[in-house]
């Protein structure tokens, strides 16, 4: 593999609302080398989308707050530079970008998508108006949108949610982005567009030596993309490791319970699938022993009075796991 | 976009209809006899019953109404029992007056309003956006009257600088039309811009929060650029359509505000017209000036949905 493009130490980052500290990322370390495809996996509300535009300073703060923690993009730390600063922007769309989870309203209703997409090429290449847009065309192009000339014409309200999330992961290739986070980037969009999406943004990434980190809730997706997966749960990461460890040998509880939600396609007779039962805390007063407790059915007394289980290495290839009662042992 | 304007060009004309009806009842269901009131409690009964006839006044209402809207159709507005001349030209002297305070406050408060809302929105819970909501705030809840005798009473009473009341045509002499207008102007303008800045505030804030603007962000479009450019578009939407209020501020404010500083416009003559129940003038002035500002809301809508291009680029 290539080398470390990204890398987050120990991010922490809190809100701090009337009803208390919702602790939304909590010590995250990962990382992700060029040309790399990541997945960070999780349910609904346990941090992931937070967790990626706190590495982009998008979070508004207050409320948030960074409590601690690095982001080093090629070595640099970003939380040094400040969300307003003008490194941070020149980073943002030209180095890292990221797509937002909801099509449908991430583009400016009252401009059209040429001029939004011209705005962004002009802010990071010196280019005329002209060329601006030009290249603007040519990003359209790019994601395979047919007649790419009016539609760059076009408002957003004149497109579908599928040809919007198209729009927008043109915005994030325009400029050559290194890194592009696609935050959920189908779960809006019909089944048949999702699989047409997904597809697209593989094939891109390939084709300009990206990397990628793709956040989502489906555990099934992404096992066909990336190359690594980091699990997530309330604010806390509690596996990681390839693909291929995680899916033949999950180590948490939490990871085997994804797992076993996820319709599987290969096997003899179809198994029948077992949501995980119960419903992931409030991140509001998380209690200090593992999170995944009240929901997990390995658990023992260890658990209870024991501090939150750090990650540890529990195999090989930096496979990690937080928990006081691996499957499988160690 | 076509069906869009014939709508409220339609909604427009129905708004115009139900001022008219409702004035007409209004009016006739005053105490005291216009015609006895024209002239005069010397009169002969007989003298006042002829008038009665004269004025059409026995004849059913509904007829009453036709008559009226007969005449309006034919551009004859009547003539003012009070003054004893064409309506017309009443309101062609006076509106001019009206409009020589409402205009200058209109084009000062404007401006003033979107800097306010904007600085608020930008600067939310700093203490410059607590200083301008504040005033904002007091702004909204003082009566334009007070603000106006509060102001004579420091500007024109304590420091003398500027007169107490009195009115001069900007076409007779303009340096005394600055002198004497400045005070309401300013009244009238301290009156609009509480509401266009406090809804300003409101759009713009809304705006801010929007996915889109996060998006801007993420791409590395600067903040003012997006504040000035991306968000302001958004966010004057909504303010157009208060602009279009303001017209209807400006005609309220004018009726008090031409009474304490002795203005001969609009304002002043509606009160009078209702003092002396001269119906005909009333009934006339209401009907331009409700057809005024139902014409103002047109043009707003029409050019909200220009600006919107989700109501341009409607088909139907
Ligand atoms: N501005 C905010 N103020 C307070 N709490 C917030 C704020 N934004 C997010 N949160 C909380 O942070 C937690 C994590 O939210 P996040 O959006 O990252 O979840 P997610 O994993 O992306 O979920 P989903 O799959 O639904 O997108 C949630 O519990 C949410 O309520
Ligand atoms: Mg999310």
């Amino acid at each position: 593999m290539g080398n470390r493009l990204l890398e987050v130490n120990n991010l922490k980052l809190s809100f701090f609302t009337v009803s208390g500290e919702v602790k939304a990322v909590d010590d995250i370390s990962y990382h992700v080398d060029e040309q790399e495809v990541i997945a960070i996996v999780g349910e609904s509300g346990c941090g992931k989308s937070v967790s990626q535009m706190t590495v982009m300073q998008l979070i508004q703060m207050p409320p948030g707050k960074i409590l601690g923690g690095e982001v080093l993009y090629k070595g640099k730390d970003l939380l040094k530079y400040g969300p307003r600063s003008n490194e941070m922007r020149m980073i943002r769309g030209a180095e890292i970008s990221m797509i937002f989870q909801e099509p449908m309203t991430s583009l400016n209703p009252v401009f059209t998508v040429g001029d939004q997409l011209r705005e962004i090429i002009m802010v990071h290449k010196k280019v005329s108006k002209k060329e601006a847009w030009d290249l603007g065309i040519q990003a359209l192009k790019s994601v395979e949108i047919p007649d790419a000339e009016t539609r760059m014409k076009n408002y957003p309200f004149e497109m579908s949610g599928g040809m919007r999330q198209r729009v927008l992961i043109a915005m994030s290739v325009a400029c050559d982005s290194k890194l592009i986070i696609a935050d959920e980037p189908t779960t809006a969009l019909d089944v048949t567009t999702q699989a047409q999406v997904t597809d697209l943004l593989m094939s891109l990434v390939k084709k300009m030596k990206t990397s990628l980190v793709i956040v989502t809730h489906n555990l099934g997706l992404v096992t066909r993309y990336a190359e690594r997966i980091y699990v997530m749960y309330a604010g806390k990461f509690v596996e990681s490791g390839t693909t291929e460890d995680l899916i033949t040998n999950p180590k948490h509880p939490y990871t085997a319970g994804l797992l076993s939600s996820v319709p599987k396609i290969t096997g003899e007779k179809q198994e029948k699938l077992k949501p995980i039962e119960g419903f992931p805390p409030s991140l509001i007063d998380l209690p200090p022993h593992c999170a995944f407790l009240p929901r997990c059915p390995y658990a023992t007394d260890e658990c209870a009075y024991g501090p939150y289980p750090p990650m540890r290495i529990v195999g090989d290839n930096n496979h990690m796991c937080a928990c006081y009662n691996c499957i499988g042992g160690q | 976009m076509g069906q869009y304007i014939l709508k409220r060009i339609l909604i427009s004309i129905i708004v115009v209809f139900l001022v008219t009806v409702f004035v007409f009842a209004l009016i006739h269901m005053l105490p005291g006899d216009p015609a006895r009131l024209y002239l005069g409690f010397e009169a002969s009964e007989a003298d006042v019953q002829e008038m009665r006839v004269k004025m059409n006044l026995d004849k059913p209402w509904h007829v009453q109404y036709y008559l009226w809207m007969n005449d309006v159709f034919h551009g004859d507005l009547g003539d003012s029992l009070l003054y004893r001349r064409p309506n017309l030209d009443i309101f062609k002297e006076r509106i001019p007056r009206t409009v020589s305070i409402g205009i200058p406050a209109l084009l000062i408060s404007v401006p003033i309003a979107l800097i306010f809302g904007i600085i608020c929105a930008i600067k939310r819970g700093k203490w410059i956006d607590n200083l301008l909501t504040f005033f904002i705030t007091l702004g909204m809840g003082t009566p334009v009257f007070w603000v106006s005798i509060l102001a004579i009473y420091i500007f024109a009473m304590w420091l003398k600088l500027l007169p107490i009341q009195g009115y001069v045509s900007p076409a007779d002499n303009f340096n005394q039309y600055l002198y004497k207008a400045t005070l309401p102007v300013l009244c009238m303008a301290t009156h609009m811009i509480a509401g266009v800045a406090r809804n300003t505030r409101t759009y713009m804030l809304e705006t801010l929060n929007q996915d889109y603007i996060r998006t801007h962000r993420a791409f590395g479009i600067s903040e003012r650029k997006i504040t000035a450019k991306y968000a302001l578009k958004n966010a004057l939407i909504p303010v157009v359509t208060v602009l279009g209020f303001q017209v209807r501020v400006i005609i309220g404010g004018s009726l008090l505000i031409e009474q304490v500083f002795n203005i001969p416009g609009l304002g002043t003559l509606l009160v009078l017209a209702v003092n002396n129940r001269d119906y005909i003038l009333i009934q006339n002035c209401v009907l331009m000036i409700a057809s005024f500002t139902v014409l103002v809301s047109l043009i707003v809508d029409i050019l909200y949905g220009y600006i919107d291009p989700r109501i341009r680029l409607s088909r139907r």
